[in-house]
């Protein structure tokens, strides 16, 4: 049965995502969250924190201990269980969606000869 | 100096992420122009505060609109609650309305009900700038 709280919206699906590959501050967890979109996910400072806020609030990401050595105005962000299980449940959504295509576009292909 | 721009910005955002996240977007806002240009020049500065302008408008003033809708819908409800006031005291001759001539009724008609009306109609209004209140997709 599908989530109740899937499918997600784009900036806090790649967040999670971004999250998946470890703790990061927030630059880096734009950085991230762009590139894994091929820059198609339009994310600012405002974008960002008000999704990390969220995301803290459901309780799927959490504050983790700063990197010792590291800038100490910068806040690290991790995934917790349930924000990992969301994660992979939405990775699950999608895939079958792409399964869910492919085979439709075999169908037609096969109809239409 | 670009940084202290963006910090008037911040002014315009809600307040509990301006108090929570203010230092850390400043910094994040730095970090992503000072990249930017590095990487892209002026058109990559452009871009960063291109889509600084676009998250004001689309997180920043829509914040704002909803608490100018409540003020609105106040204002109407105390406007037109006045002017009911006013009509019963000018028909009812010189005397002062007593409470049991504002029964329950006549204070959601004359009330409740056009400061209802005019929330919905500012809502309605406002619906060309969404929010991302949610985490998930709408």
């Amino acid at each position: 049965m599908e989530s109740p709280n899937l499918p997600l919206a784009p900036a806090a699906f790649y967040i999670l995502f971004a999250l998946a590959g470890g703790e990061k501050h927030g630059y880096a967890i734009m950085r991230e969250a762009r590139a894994a979109s091929d820059n198609c996910l339009d994310i600012g400072p405002a974008t960002l924190y008000t999704n990390i806020q969220r995301l803290l609030d459901s309780g799927w990401i959490e504050e983790a201990e700063s990197p010792e050595g590291s800038d100490n105005r910068r806040r690290y962000y991790g995934l917790t269980r349930d924000g990992n299980s969301t994660l992979e449940a939405e990775l699950k959504r999608m895939e079958s969606i792409v399964k869910r295509s492919k085979a439709l576009r075999l169908a037609s292909a096969r109809s239409a000869s | 100096m670009r940084t202290r721009i963006y910090s008037l910005f911040l002014a315009l955002y809600p307040a509990w992420l301006r108090n929570t996240y203010g230092a850390e977007m400043i910094q994040v806002f730095g970090e992503d122009l000072e990249d930017s240009y590095r990487t892209r020049g002026l058109p990559g500065a452009a871009a960063v505060w291109y889509r600084s302008l676009k998250e004001l408008i689309r997180i920043a003033l829509p914040a704002r609109a909803a608490k100018r809708e409540i003020a609105v819908a106040l204002i109407t409800y105390g406007f037109t609650e006045s002017y009911f006031l006013g009509i019963v005291v000018l028909e009812g001759g010189k005397h002062i309305p007593r409470a049991a001539e504002l029964d329950g009724a006549s204070v959601l008609v004359f009330g409740v009900f056009p400061a209802v009306i005019a929330y919905v109609a500012l809502r309605i209004g406002n619906r060309s700038m969404p929010v991302p209140l949610d985490l998930r997709r709408r």
